[in-house]
Order: structure tokens, then sequence, then C-alpha cells
């Protein structure tokens, strides 16, 4: 048996998380959609290696963002779903939504289609966000994912180890401060981004909540 | 059939001169800088009248002079320098000329530019050619006006080099322009390191033999820290911190300096970095032979980061004004042992990669590359790392100092004893008395703070822990059993259909609930850790007591406590931390939750209730439990007193604490309306 999406048919979906028992949870999800799962027990190879690795066992996957926790991986699943969305492999990136998760995947935000919440993982989600993957894929966006090139004002910048710059895009959401990773913003603009500095970047204006934005293309002044 | 040329409007050479020159300081260095390539080890400028429209500037070298073909075929092409950037010249200079752009810049300062000069190649001739700009105003094409090259035969053999004479200039070379001058010139040829090209400018004005005076008296020496960073081929850093004795402070390698971006290499040109830091205060000058105020004028005149590219600087980097390495702006945010552009001169010196650091055609600076990005960084990398070592030795110096503060307390106690015992009989023993009282009392007081800061340490201790298992506890563990409970629930309803609710819907629903109290429990307390929760700015009193109810849900629920608000109508407002007004409810919160465990009560409730008189907001805290009992009331805000075996008694200290630091303040009743303990806050609001 097969699941199919679009023009895609789904034999076999990977399950990518540093937790054994996880995996085996998700698998349960994946099975009940009569698709076989591929358990990826780990350790995983390096990122360059498994971003070809995956594809070839399976059709799609269900990949957590936290993968370094364990001696599981070195690199996180925000940029594995990344690399995979690059080579047109369908991905669903797990993670808790809490701030600093993701403060850490924006920079690949533009490039994974759909966050789950592990708790929310059920076969419907699955073939849901599975779909979206696929669309996207096919360069068809939701309405929330397109980006259009827009205003970005800068509120403050702080001067941690780890910068973070707050920023507001007014034409998303007049009122609300936007938290970036200063090492998100290429290195040719980051001397531009001072309190009160106007910048300009490619930012998905239909995204429904902070979490979804994603921000590319950045020109200075 | 027809063939033309492009050709180059005369008005070109107008615009060209105009947008290339920033300054007139900049065009002259340009000239200069030809000078250097030449191989010349002097270089002397005269201004003649300029501090008006219509004076007159000669620059005079002992370079190695032009042949009329090198006039012709390079001098006068504009746009390709026919010296190679990487070859060395006949002394070993790599050239530091443009592409004859900001030499025609500088030409144009004036009406007619004559340049003279004797090639070394040949000692018997001497060239000369003369430019009238305005004659390229009269004609259309700039190839149109003929030059010249005129050679002269001399009796005997003179030595080589040349001169330009710039007649009639169109702007005045003011004092500041003169400064800015006398500033590059100085700087221009790498003052700092041990081995100078020998390349020697000098300009013919009072500010330069001051300036010059005072370059050359290096103070290096008198440098509290001294930074010198190596950046080699592979992009590898490695430094030391030296002392003023050049006795080594600190050293690292790549791994500490770049610990930022993960040990990455830096791609950019090989470069050494090093950076003089002084402590200008009066002490520690007091047993030096320099003054504060000589080293402080010559920081002042020379102090930043200069950038030199085979010997030559590039500007502006290190001019006033010119803070790239933002020293400055890191030293506001976090002043201690920080350096700035006052108190530190430094320079980068970086050799080659002329191909990856490219200076912009108008000479301000190198165009933002990647390179160049990476260079900065390598530069601020390590004044980072000099400032983290040096903070790690304030905080060294600080505990010895904790150590040696009860022994001077100790020596100033004898001290005083026996300046008693000098005082007269009958006053004596009153002063003793005294003495003794304010002994007794600051012993107090100093126990007190050890008794404070031990608990505060421990409570820090068990708050990180906390933070620590909050990962864990919302992590794997949860997911698994959340997840797998949905499951059994959608496969069992199937399996099941209608006897599903019968046979199993309870337990389900209870260890759905039993997870979701559990997961809040860690993003709780990760939320109050929550990095922006400690930035200043406008916080709304309403919405904050609203947001700690909503996290303590189901903790309230749990418990069996039913909260409840009772707010004053409209969103008050102060300037604070979004941590410290959590704190606040939170620790009060708290205080209420544990007093239910003292009593039984048959329904548990907490009120928070707020009101608001001119500009004071009053949040009032009450509960139904027992009450304060067993406690002195005001003995509730010392830090360590508790009632109950193993509470921290630092609940209500913090709250005093953070209540005083937002300028209000704190009170308390045994026994509300409401049966138990009422505390009240009253703080100042900026608006309602």
């Amino acid at each position: 048996m097969a699941l199919k999406i679009d023009d895609r048919t789904l034999e076999r979906i990977a399950i990518v998380d540093d937790d054994k028992s996880v995996r085996d949870t998700y698998e349960t999800s994946v099975e009940e959609l009569e698709v076989e799962a591929v358990n990826e027990s780990g350790p995983l190879p390096s990122l360059d290696e498994f971003v070809n690795a995956a594809p070839a066992r399976a059709d799609a996957a269900v990949c957590d963002f936290k993968l370094r926790v364990k001696n599981y991986a070195n690199f996180d699943g925000a940029e594995l779903v990344a690399r995979w969305f690059d080579r047109g492999f369908p991905a669903l990136l797990c993670t808790k939504w809490d701030r600093a998760s993701i403060d850490e995947l924006r920079k690949y935000r533009s490039r994974i289609p759909v966050l789950v919440r592990p708790t929310d993982l059920d076969p419907e989600r699955i073939v849901e966000g599975l779909t979206i993957c696929i669309q996207e894929l096919a360069g068809k966006h939701l309405s929330s994912r397109k980006s259009y090139r827009t205003l970005v004002r800068v509120e403050e910048v702080t001067a941690d180890r780890s910068p973070y710059a707050y920023v507001v895009v007014p034409a998303w959401n007049p009122s609300e401060v936007v938290r970036l990773l200063m090492s998100d913003i290429p290195g040719s603009i980051q001397p531009r981004v001072k309190t009160d500095a106007r910048l300009y970047a490619e930012v998905n204006l239909g995204a429904e909540s902070y979490e979804d934005l994603f921000f590319r293309s950045w020109e200075g002044q | 059939m027809s063939t033309g040329q492009i050709r180059f409007a005369a008005d070109i050479l107008r615009r060209l001169g105009e947008e290339l020159n920033p300054s007139p300081d900049q065009g002259i260095i340009e000239l200069v800088k030809n000078a250097y390539d030449a191989n010349a080890l002097k270089c002397h400028i005269e201004l003649r009248g300029t501090d008006s429209p219509g004076g007159s500037l000669r620059i005079i070298d002992d370079g190695d002079g032009m042949t009329d073909q090198e006039i012709i075929d390079g001098w006068l092409v504009l746009g390709r320098s026919p010296k190679d950037p990487t070859t060395p010249t006949r002394l070993g200079r790599r050239p530091a000329g443009s592409k004859g752009l900001g030499r025609l810049a500088a030409l144009r300062m004036g009406t007619s530019a004559s340049l003279t000069t004797r090639p070394k190649s040949q000692p018997r001739i001497e060239n000369s050619l003369r430019i009238d700009w305005p004659k390229f105003d009269a004609v259309k094409t700039v190839d149109e006006v003929p030059l010249t090259v005129e050679n002269q035969h001399l009796d005997a053999p003179r030595k080589p080099g040349s001169e330009i004479v710039l007649e009639n200039l169109r702007t005045k070379i003011g004092r500041n322009d003169v400064k800015k001058l006398a500033r590059s010139l100085v700087l221009l040829s790498d003052p700092f390191g041990e081995d100078p090209s020998g390349f020697n400018p000098t300009l013919e004005a009072p500010e330069y033999s001051d300036l010059e005076r005072l370059v050359s008296n290096r103070y290096f020496d008198d440098a509290d820290y001294h930074l010198t960073a190596e950046l080699d081929g592979a992009g590898k850093v490695s430094a030391r911190v030296l002392d003023f004795k050049g006795k080594v402070l600190f050293s690292a390698g790549h791994d500490e300096i770049a610990v930022g971006r993960s040990g990455a290499p830096y791609a950019c040109p090989p470069c050494v970095f090093d950076l003089w830091v002084f402590i200008l205060t009066q002490t520690s000058f007091q047993l030096r032979s320099t003054t504060l105020g000589e080293v402080r004028d010559w920081l002042g005149a020379f102090g930043g980061v200069h950038v030199y590219q085979n010997g030559i600087r590039v500007a502006p980097y290190g001019n006033t004004g010119d803070d790239w390495l933002e020293l400055n702006l890191r030293r506001v945010r976090s002043p201690e042992e920080r350096p700035s552009t006052n108190t530190s001169i430094g320079r980068i010196a970086v050799k080659g990669g002329e191909e990856k650091l490219v200076q912009k055609t108008d000479r301000s600076g190198f165009i933002e590359t990647d390179a160049f990005t990476e260079l900065r960084a390598f530069g601020q990398d390590a004044t980072e790392w000099m400032a983290r070592r040096r903070m790690e030795q304030a905080t060294k110096r600080r505990a010895e100092d904790r150590v040696a503060a009860p022994r001077n307390v100790e020596k100033a106690k004898t001290e005083v004893q026996s300046a008693i015992a000098k005082a007269p009989a009958a006053a004596r023993r009153q002063i003793t008395e005294a003495f003794g009282a304010y002994d007794r009392s600051r012993e107090r007081e100093s126990t007190q703070l050890r008794k404070e800061v031990q608990l505060y340490r421990t409570l820090s201790t068990a708050g990180i822990t906390a933070a620590t298992f909050a990962h864990e506890s919302s992590g794997n563990p949860i997911k698994v059993v959340s997840h797998s409970i949905k499951t059994i629930e959608r496969r069992s309803k199937k399996e099941l259909g209608s006897k599903y609710e019968d046979l199993l819907g309870q337990p389900v629903t209870a260890i759905t609930r039993a997870v979701d109290a559990l997961s809040v429990l860690g993003s709780a307390t990760l939320s109050l850790i929550d990095h922006d929760k400690r930035r200043l700015g406008r916080v709304e009193v309403h919405a904050t007591i609203t947001n700690v109810l909503d996290i303590f849900e189901p903790f309230l629920t749990g418990r069996d406590v039913v909260a409840t608000t009772e707010f004053a109508s409209g969103k008050p407002y102060l300037r604070a931390s979004q941590a410290a007004i959590e704190s606040i409810v939170t620790n009060l919160l708290n205080n209420s939750l544990t007093a239910f465990e003292q009593a039984n009560v048959p329904q548990r409730k907490i009120l928070i209730r707020t009101t608001i008189v001119d500009s004071l907001v009053t949040v009032d805290v009450l509960d139904n439990g027992p009450g304060i009992e067993g406690i002195d009331l005001k003995d509730i805000w010392l830090p360590g007193e508790t009632t109950r075996p193993n509470g921290t008694g630092l609940g209500l200290a913090i709250v005093k604490d953070t209540v005083a630091d937002l300028g209000g303040h704190v009170s308390a009743l045994a026994q509300s309306p409401m049966g138990g303990a009422q505390i009240s806050v009253e703080l100042p609001i900026l608006g309602k």
C-alpha cells in the first residue's frame, strides 16, 4: 500500500529523532497511513551524506528539530529539512515551538514549509503537512508562505555573546517586535543593523504568526 | 564604411575629479603615494596662500622620476595602473597608488598642473609637462587637447626626482584640512612598526611639525596592555596580551578566540593586529616618567585602530569618528575592562591580499566584501577575547579583595583602638562604648549580608537545576506519553466504537490531563528565564499578572486553588523589566500556595486586586489561608526568615528588594478580610 499526494506516491516515510522511543511512537502514526516507516536509528553520518542517504530509502520524512542532545547527529533537524527541500524531498519538522527553537530555525524557515508540534503528529496531520510540502516543492505556495520585498525597521540591537536584532515589519504587523539572531543576517548587512535603521528584505507577509515568519534577500539601504 | 571610437567628453574629467576627491587631504595623499611607489625616501609638500582660493601647492620627491615615455604611457593614462600591486618595487615596496584616478582628482585641484621629472635612468634629462585645465573646457572631447612632454638636456647630471606644482587652487585648504593632511601624512607609512619603510613625507606647516613630534614620541611602552593577534594563511588566529613590562599575561589559540563562530577560520588575508590599551588615571601614571596629559593628547591625535595594507595606510579606518571595530559601542554596553578609541591605539597590518581586500575607487576604504567583514570580525573577536580574559582577572582580583577585606578591618580596628587609648581618660570610656556599639552593629550587618548572599546562591542553584530539568521534562518522555495516548485513543475509538467511552474514556482523559500539567512545569520554568524578560521597557502590570496566572493555571488547579483578579480600570504601566514584575507576582503566588499547606480550608482562594491612586498602582494579593502566624510581621521580609521547615525565606525578601528597586514599597496584613495574609505592593507608574 502507499499514500498518494498529488502526483507523488509515498511508500516509505523516514523517521528521524534522536530518541528511540519517540521514533517508535511516530512509527505508529506513519503505519496507520499504511506506509512503511523507515526508522533512522543512527548515529547519523555527516549532514552532506545523510541529505542524500535518506531519500534513497524513503519518499518523505518526519524529522525532529533537536538531534544533537544524544549522540545521534551533529546537525539540527532544521538544516536537514531545509537541505532536503533544496533537493525536492518533502519533510515535516517537529518542534516544541518555544522561542529559542524558533530563533534557531528562523534562517531555514523559508525552506521549511511546515512545523508540527510533536504532540500533534497524528496520521491526519502528517498527510496534511506533507501535502503542503509537496505543493510548495511544485511551486504552489500557500499565501502565508509567499514572500515580498518589504521594509524592515530595526528597533534595538543587543550586545550579547550572540546578539539579537529586534525588528518590526510594518507591512506584516506594525505593533509586533520580531527577534532575530544577528548571525542570521548576512555579514555584509550586519554593520547596517543599528537602532532605527531601515532595511529591505523579502518576508512572507501573509504569515499568521511569529514562528512562521522568514526573512531572506536582505538589502541595506 | 565608417569607423568610430568611444571618446570621452571633456566634462567627464571635471566630474571624475569632483566625485573621486572626497577631500583635499585625500587627493594630496594620492600624489604622495605616487612618490612612495617611485621609491622616494623624501616627499615634501608646500602650501602657499592656500587659506583662500587661488593658492598653490608643490610636491617634491626624490624618487625614480619618469622618462617621457613613462609619462605618456603611464602617468597620463587613467584607469589602468602600469604598476602591478603584487610585484615589489626596487626598494621592495608594494605599489600603493590607485589607477591614476586619485591622481587626476588631485591634479584638478588647481587650474593648471605642471610636472617636472628627472628619470633615474637618464641623469642628464629633465622632462616637463604642463596641463592647463581651461583648455579642456573649450573642446568637446578629452583627446582634442594635445599635451607635450618637453625634454631638456642638462649640463651636469642631477639627482632623479619629480616635482608637481598645482596653481590657482579652486578651493582653499583650511586649517582643518591642513590638520587632517598632517595626520594622514604622519600615519601614511606605518609609524607603529619597528621597521619603517624609510619613506618620510613632510609638510611645510606648523601643524605638521607638532604632529610629527607627537607621533615620534611613541608612548607604546606606557600601554598597560598590549594585544597582539596574528592571523595566518589558513585563517587561524593566535594571540597574546602583554603587560607594560612585556610579560605575557594571557595567550590563546584559534578555538578560544574564535569561540563565537565555533572555530570557523577567518576568510581574509593574513594579518597582524596590535592594540595598545592604556589605563588613563592619575594613579596609574604616578610612578612613570610620562604624564597622563601627554599620553592623552597622543591618543587623542592618533587613537583608534588603523589599517595598513603592505605598509601603507588605508583610510578612513581609525580616523576620528571612524570606530570601525565598534570599540566605543562595545564599551558603552559593557564598560568593565574594555578599551575605547580614546584609551587605545592600534593597527591591523595586512600583507598582500589585494585581490580579496580591494580599495574603493574614491579611496574611502575597502569595498565591503566578505573578506573585509571577516577582517573586522577577526579584530572584534580578538578584542573581545582580551576583554574576557581581563574580566576574568578582575573577578579574581575581587575575590582576593574579599579575602583581604576582613584583615583590613582588623587592622583598622586596632588603629582605632590605639587612637582611643591616646584620648583623654574622661572621654576614653565613652568613645570605647560608642565604638563597641558601632562595631557590633557592623558585625551584625555583615553577618546578615553573608547569610543573604549564601541564600541567593542556594536558590539560584535550585533555579538553574529546575531550568535544566525543565528542558528534560518537556522533552522526550512527555512527547512519548502524549503521542502514545493519542494513538491509543484513536485506535481504540476505531476498534471499540461506542464501547470506547465506557471502557477507556476516563483513563485516557486522565492521562492526557496529567501530561499537560507535566509539560507546563517545564515551559513555566523556562518562560521565567526567557532572555527578553530581563530587558528594560514598558511593562503593563495587569497583562503581566494575567500572564503569570495563565502559566500557573495548571498548578493552581492541581492544588484546588481558585485565583481571581479584580483590576482597577485602565492599563497601568511602568518602565521595568518584565522579569521584575513577574518575580513579584510569582513569589506572592508561591507564598499563598505554600500557606495553604499549613491549614485546611474548604475552598482555597487567592485574589489579586489592583487600585490606582494618582501615579501609584497598588497590587494586593490576598488569600484565605491561615494568615501570618508564628513570625513577627516586620520579620517576614528578612531573607532566610521562614515558618516552614524547608522554606528558603527568600520569596518575600526578593519581593521587597525588587519593589524597592522600582521605587515602590511593600506592606503586609497578618489577617486580611479574606481570612489569610494580605501582601500589598505599591509601585509608581508612568501612565494608565
